[in-house]
């Protein structure tokens, strides 16, 4: 075990105690902070597989924009400190559906065999830009025209109508 | 690997030095520079033309008294301020100071450095929500949006440069640069680095966030000491990391005939760290709806035409 692999299983065990955090604190607060400290963990986690753009894609992508936006939602709605109330009403069924979809990650993680053995090298930034732009060109458009579906929304939803 | 990780902690370590020393250097300058903009001397009693002025606030700070008002959260008060120092201490990580002083050529460093201040926006607003107080939520709300809303232009205006030397790395971006500047060749990608880069930075005339007619302090209202000091560290540590990355990105880095690179590398840092301190002191604030205004009707659109002419003249020309 390399110096690398103590640092995975670090950034690992880092995700896992924030996302049981993220859950479990009864203090919005805390709940957002540890959730941004599992995103950056696990961006982290990719940087040591040297999954360099996909590393920084996380932190662009979910801790700048993901967190500060539920940041926003804490700020705006004003429920600093608030303490956590809403409950669910179906417990049982909440832990059915948690336990099925952990069962069929876990499944398909242990079923999960590389064809050869997964060396951990830094991938081309130019690699990944090229095949966005080229073979998956037309899921890449669409993706901006999903952006641009809910920027439309997000502006319907606010506008006000001239007069009011 | 061991040796790796060796030289890792060794560069870490090197790069808290320069983060330190930039910040006094800095902090020193921008007082230096006020007092002489405005016909004043600024500090001069601790040793030669207060030369220590720096040391003995840093003295004065760790010894004053550890105060955590009573009705904050404690978590998110304790954690802020040191989120705010992290992404400053980390985009010192893919500057390509001059060989052999290159700590790390990410395969994406353009990108890492446009995306780690996100961090920071987090530190505002986590500092703003858990002060207990209206004129930090204020203020954090301020910035954060001030900051979100600059990232954007920032980015267009580095991805000039991207498209010119067609890779995301620093490294190659200041190998590319041998004979001309991109300053040069994308003057206005540069205009935008640096406008964007002082809101970025909080500086006049985008420093809303601390507005401190309106808004008292800003974010940081109830922060004192030591605490309140890894804010003022952050500013400028950030500050130095970014002219940096704009001397090394646009004016060539360490490239420079006679001088050996480091000397042009510091030459070029500082003198784009001189021209935000003369900005500072000569042109007022914006109000928020201007701030917001220039980034969205301005500098958004001509950083997106820059990118086409770019494009166009390197296809036919």
């Amino acid at each position: 075990m390399g110096a690398g692999d103590i640092l995975f299983f670090l950034a690992a065990a880092v995700s896992i105690a924030a996302a049981v955090v993220a859950v479990t604190d009864e203090r919005l607060l805390h709940s957002v902070l540890a959730f941004g400290v599992f995103l950056f963990a696990i961006a982290c986690a990719f940087l040591i597989m040297g999954a360099e753009f996909v590393a920084v894609a996380q932190i662009f992508v979910y801790v700048g924009g993901v967190a500060v936006l539920i940041l926003f939602g804490v700020m705006l709605t004003a429920s600093r400190g608030a303490q956590r109330t809403v409950e669910t009403e179906h417990p049982m069924w909440a832990m059915v559906c948690a336990l099925v979809l952990a069962g069929t990650l876990i499944a398909v993680a242990a079923a999960y065999r590389p064809a050869t053995a997964v060396q951990s090298r830094a991938v081309d930034v130019s690699l990944l830009g090229n095949a966005l732009l080229g073979p998956q060109l037309v899921g890449f458009e669409l993706i901006g025209l999903i952006l641009l579906a809910s920027v439309i929304a997000a502006l319907a939803v606010v506008r006000r109508e001239p007069g009011r | 690997m061991m040796v790796t990780l060796a030289t890792s902690v060794v560069w870490a370590v090197g790069l808290f030095v320069v983060a330190a020393l930039s910040v006094m250097l800095g902090v020193y300058l921008e007082r230096k520079v006020a007092g002489h903009m405005q016909a004043r001397l600024g500090p001069m009693r601790t040793g030669p033309h207060g030369i220590a002025q720096t040391l003995a606030d840093t003295v004065k700070l760790l010894f004053k008294e550890d105060l955590i008002p009573g009705k904050v959260d404690r978590l998110g008060f304790i954690v802020a301020p040191l989120l705010a120092f992290a992404p400053a201490l980390m985009s010192l990580m893919v500057i390509p100071y001059a060989r052999p002083f290159v700590p790390r050529d990410l395969n994406a460093g353009v990108l890492y450095f446009l995306a780690v201040p996100a961090i920071g926006v987090i530190a505002v607003m986590v500092a703003g929500l858990s002060s207990a107080n209206n004129y930090s939520l204020l203020g954090g709300l301020r910035s954060a949006a001030q900051l979100i809303s600059y990232e954007i232009p920032r980015s267009l205006s580095v991805l000039s440069v991207v498209m010119l030397a067609g890779s995301l790395s620093t490294v190659t971006i200041l190998e590319r640069q041998t004979h001309v500047w991109f300053a040069v060749l994308t003057p206005i990608g540069f205009a935008l680095y640096i406008i964007t880069t002082i809101a970025e930075l909080n500086r006049t005339p985008f420093d809303l966030p601390e507005a401190e007619a309106e808004l008292v302090g800003g974010y940081h209202t109830e922060y004192s000491g030591l605490r309140w000091a890894f804010f003022m560290m952050a500013e400028y540590a950030g500050f130095f990391a970014a002219s940096a990355f704009g001397a090394a990105v646009f004016l060539g880095g360490g490239n420079g005939p006679l001088l050996p690179p480091i000397v042009w590398f510091v030459i070029k840092t500082y003198a784009i760290i001189l021209f935000m301190m003369w900005v500072k002191w000569t042109v007022p604030r914006f109000r928020i709806d201007q701030v917001m205004t220039l980034s969205r009707k301005v500098l958004i659109p001509v950083a997106l035409l820059n990118l086409a002419v770019t494009a166009v003249v390197m296809q036919y020309v």
